[in-house]
């Protein structure tokens, strides 16, 4: 148990949070509205067009709060629009770490897809 | 926004006022071709997905504050007297003891006074403290079974102590709104 060591269990493989499938799948839909302005709505709408799955606005805001606070995203305050009744937007950004954590668990799926036919006739 | 709406009191309850405000934006935004049943609706179940949420990130301080201010109004409230007084309503006669009634008042203020305190020093945390307390009083009720009732402990503890948590919670936002410009 030498002091790295023990640096390493403490701090950097804390840094390697995992993401959830459902946090995935937000992450994504943020960096594909990247241009677009991802926030609450559009991410909602993202997610239910791509993946023909509603999810509720209780889970994205869940999840995306779940996500600011492991530092995989960053919001700002957008415009107030009358559309809204006079209130703000939250937009949303992936962070580096978010797009490294992305990364990661898309390196892992080929990692284990790797020889599988799971698709395939034979598979049981 | 000069007076807050009941959709955001509600959500205001379980995140930030910012983030209250941009959740009802966008529940009003995607509402528009919905009824209003779809929107209550929305709106309820988002704030208890917040809610939820908030007493998974922080479960060991929403179980101890909710044990200690259950402990609080039952035992310490009442000073050595047996704890929750409505219990003596199944022993005594109410037409021949009007100081009950006065007494089952003070119950209830000091219920609500509780139920306001918790959002005033636990702001980030007091409704889901005060459900919590709430809970501890019913489980005391069906392990212990005292002789009293969820009736009681409706009457009696849940509605003044969240009366008084959303009447405060209520008063910070109106003073945020009226003389901070928060939104």
């Amino acid at each position: 148990m030498t002091p790295s060591y023990i640096y390493y269990i403490i701090v950097d493989m804390k840094k390697l949070q995992n993401l959830g499938e459902f946090e995935q799948v937000m992450l994504l839909a943020i960096i594909r509205l990247k241009d677009a302005g991802a926030y609450g709505v559009s991410i909602r709408n993202e997610i239910s067009t791509r993946t023909k799955r509603s999810p509720t606005p209780g889970a994205v805001y869940t999840t995306l709060e779940r996500l600011e606070g492991k530092g995989f995203v960053k919001s700002s305050v957008g415009e107030a629009t009358a559309e809204r009744g006079g209130r703000a937007k939250r937009y949303y950004r992936v962070t580096a770490a978010g797009l490294a954590a992305v990364r990661r668990a898309h390196r892992d799926y080929r990692s284990l897809l790797q020889g599988l036919d799971i698709l395939g006739e034979s598979y049981v | 926004m000069s007076k807050p709406s009941l959709s955001f009191t509600y959500l205001s309850l379980f995140t930030t006022i910012e983030k209250a405000n941009e959740i009802e934006g966008d529940l009003i935004e995607q509402s528009h071709h919905q009824t209003k049943l779809w929107f209550g609706t929305h709106v309820l179940l988002t704030g208890l997905a917040l809610f939820r949420q908030v007493v998974i990130d922080n479960l060991a301080s929403v179980f101890l504050l909710s044990y200690a201010t259950y402990e609080l109004m039952t035992k310490v409230m009442f000073l050595g007297i047996r704890p929750l007084q409505i219990y003596l309503r199944h022993e005594l006669d109410l037409s021949r003891m009007p100081g009950i009634l006065v007494m089952f008042s003070l119950l209830f203020l000091m219920a609500f006074v509780i139920g306001g305190a918790l959002i005033r020093f636990l702001p980030r945390l007091g409704i889901e403290v005060a459900v919590g307390t709430i809970a501890f009083c019913v489980l005391r009720m069906i392990v212990l079974q005292e002789g009293y009732t969820l009736v009681d402990i409706a009457i009696y503890i849940a509605a003044p102590l969240l009366m008084g948590s959303v009447y405060i919670h209520r008063k910070n936002l109106r003073h945020a709104i009226e003389m901070e410009g928060a939104i």
